[in-house]
């Protein structure tokens, strides 16, 4: 396997709302570059990238990766207490359950 | 009239009716694909007709010269077959133009001679790449950045 440096490949970005951003990017001298997706709605982002290759020399490539974003989950609570944990056969105990949402400060 | 009169009154009318009549004839090469990799074949498609109504011209001899880029030649003779079609491969070796010419000589009874040629281009394989993302999380919370990191190899 041989990197390819220095070579621009073109991105498009599909928000899950079907907003698209085109850009292009640029391999290093290892044949690598990064990207950073900003999540802004939830659902999928998909990234498509598209190598266009040379003319009769390399052929084209392309790959497709796609991004699930979701809603941030607050905490959730339940605690339990019971008047007693050992109790004589026949009685009842009731149990008593709490359950709480902590949000976060603003 | 005299006998020289009598005599070419008499040529002129036996070459009439019974003069033999030369049909045009037509050539047409159609290659499957123009251009192709180093190493590869290309086949072309030849049909060998009468140039006005366009009926074939079933098993005739057709001579053909393949040129390479260098200028090797390659001849061989094809037949055509009951429909005058007549096929040639043609193996792409050397990268650039390849010239096919073929010939049909004509019969002496009834069709008379034609010729076609068509271009070939041999270009150079390509080499495949692969192009790989790899983010830095399949799934994220709205509001977050995901990373990808992409490599282009081959």
């Amino acid at each position: 396997m041989t990197w390819i440096a220095f070579k621009p490949v073109k991105l498009t970005i599909v928000a899950p709302d079907g907003f698209t951003v085109e850009q292009e990017a640029t391999t290093n001298n290892i044949g690598e570059f990064t990207v950073d997706i900003g999540t802004h709605k939830k659902g999928n982002y998909t990234i498509y990238a598209h190598y266009l290759g040379v003319e009769e020399m390399l052929q084209p490539s392309e790959a497709t990766v796609i991004i699930l974003a979701v809603e941030e989950l607050t905490e959730t609570k339940l605690e339990m207490t019971a008047p007693e944990t050992v109790v004589p056969v026949g009685t009842n105990v009731v149990v008593s359950a709490k359950l709480t949402v902590e949000f976060p400060p603003v | 009239m005299g006998f020289w009169d009598w005599l070419k009154r008499l040529l002129d009318w036996l070459s009439g009716p019974f003069r033999p009549r030369f049909r045009k004839t037509k050539l047409r090469l159609s290659p499957v694909v123009r251009s192709g990799p180093t190493g590869s074949e290309i086949v072309v498609l030849g049909q060998l007709m009468e140039a006005e109504k366009l009926t074939a011209i079933a098993n005739a001899e057709v001579a053909v010269k393949v040129t390479d880029p260098k200028g090797a030649i390659d001849q061989y003779f094809a037949m055509t077959d009951n429909v005058g079609m007549f096929s040639i491969k043609v193996g792409l070796f050397v990268e650039g133009n390849y010239t096919v010419h073929v010939e049909y000589m004509g019969d002496g009874d009834r069709y008379l001679a034609c010729e076609a040629s068509t271009m070939l281009v041999c270009k150079p394989v390509l080499v495949p790449t692969t192009l790989v993302l790899t983010p830095s999380a399949t799934e994220a919370r709205v509001g977050d950045t995901v990373t990808i990191t992409a490599t282009l190899s081959s």
